[in-house]
């Protein structure tokens, strides 16, 4: 090929490349253009006064995930005192539930079944309830979880022991506790039996870590 | 209104898409009822109160079921009353207790209030 042909292709390639290059960046700024318009045309509708669930903090205004478990002391509807200090060195799943809460009594027995499978790792599960005693008395508490085939421990409610855990004030909520006592996921509402099971595997150091 | 004739009023309320709260009767002994509480008032009779049946609503976790009777949407609370002449504000609460797929909120009070005027 004659040298001024090589050097025309040459340039046509280089005019090819730098058509691509160009493109390439003309099209980044334009998608980083349309993110940033998007980003601030995005909105969370929300009520009045209330604010966003991805960004509401809880009384300690940060969500506990990566954090120690909030210390409690609680007492089990048999009477007994149950310290989470005292269980440092288990995996433990610290379940707020409530009588009146119908997605929670459906993931009890999950809980149940997944405390007793998991009975030989050291897995404690607790169930706190958030029934106020004026309204509900214990026996009924403890009629409940007897019903739903609960035989793990269920404590009565303190208001202070709900506000270290951010207020819980969208039940069923459910911190796993690893056992140095770091909370290492945490889930509002009822997940699926699948994700409860991970976050339990989580904390008895089974996979998913 | 008519002064002292017994009379039917309608109380509207409205849950936010996506929420359901108990009917007044839930199949349930443990679930909180929806309930009007109207405070007394000089010379306000309530004779008698009335709520809509509730609709099935099935909680949906995993592979279980639990059917629920609930009130979505709008729904209306009768009330039978008497009132004497002139206005009179009527006060009281309504005690519900609201829930969405998956979760559910503490028992509330929402504050309701109203004025009556009978000649």
């Amino acid at each position: 090929m004659p040298l001024a042909r090589r050097i025309a292709v040459l340039v046509a390639m280089l005019a090819v490349i730098g058509l691509f290059v160009w493109a390439g960046i003309f099209n980044y700024r334009a998608r980083r253009a349309r993110m940033e318009q998007a980003r601030q045309t995005q909105a969370t509708l929300i009520k009045d006064g209330e604010t966003s669930p991805e960004t509401a903090p809880n009384e300690e205004g940060t969500e506990l995930r990566g954090k120690a478990a909030p210390a409690f002391t609680l007492t089990s509807t048999d009477g007994k005192k149950v310290s989470l200090a005292e269980l440092k060195g288990k995996p433990v799943v610290v379940n707020f539930w409530a009588t009146w809460c119908a997605p929670c009594k459906l993931e009890m027995p999950w809980f149940q079944e997944f405390s007793q499978k998991y009975k030989s790792d050291g897995l404690i599960v607790l169930g706190l309830s958030q029934d106020d005693l004026e309204t509900v008395p214990k026996g009924q508490i403890v009629a409940t979880a007897r019903k739903l085939g609960v035989s793990y421990q269920i404590l009565l409610p303190d208001e202070k022991v709900a506000k270290l855990y951010g207020g819980v004030d969208y039940l069923p909520e459910t911190f796993y506790v690893g056992k140095d006592g770091t909370v290492l996921a945490e889930t509002s509402g009822a997940p699926s039996k699948d994700q409860m099971e991970a976050n339990i595997r989580k904390v008895i150091g089974v996979g998913g870590m | 209104m008519v002064a002292g004739k017994p009379q039917d009023i309608e109380l509207i309320f409205r849950v936010d898409p996506g929420f359901h709260i108990n009917s007044h009767q839930p199949k349930d002994e443990l679930l909180i009822p929806t309930a009007l509480k109207l405070d007394e008032a000089a010379g306000v009779k309530i004779l008698s109160q009335q709520y809509p049946i509730g609709a099935a609503f099935k909680v949906a976790v995993g592979s279980d079921r639990e059917v629920l009777d609930v009130y979505t949407g709008e729904f209306r609370v009768g009330l039978r009353l008497t009132a004497p002449r002139g206005a009179t504000t009527l006060s009281g609460t309504l005690h519900y207790q609201a829930c969405d797929n998956a979760a559910c909120f503490p028992p509330r009070n929402l504050p309701v209030s109203l004025t009556l005027t009978a000649k």
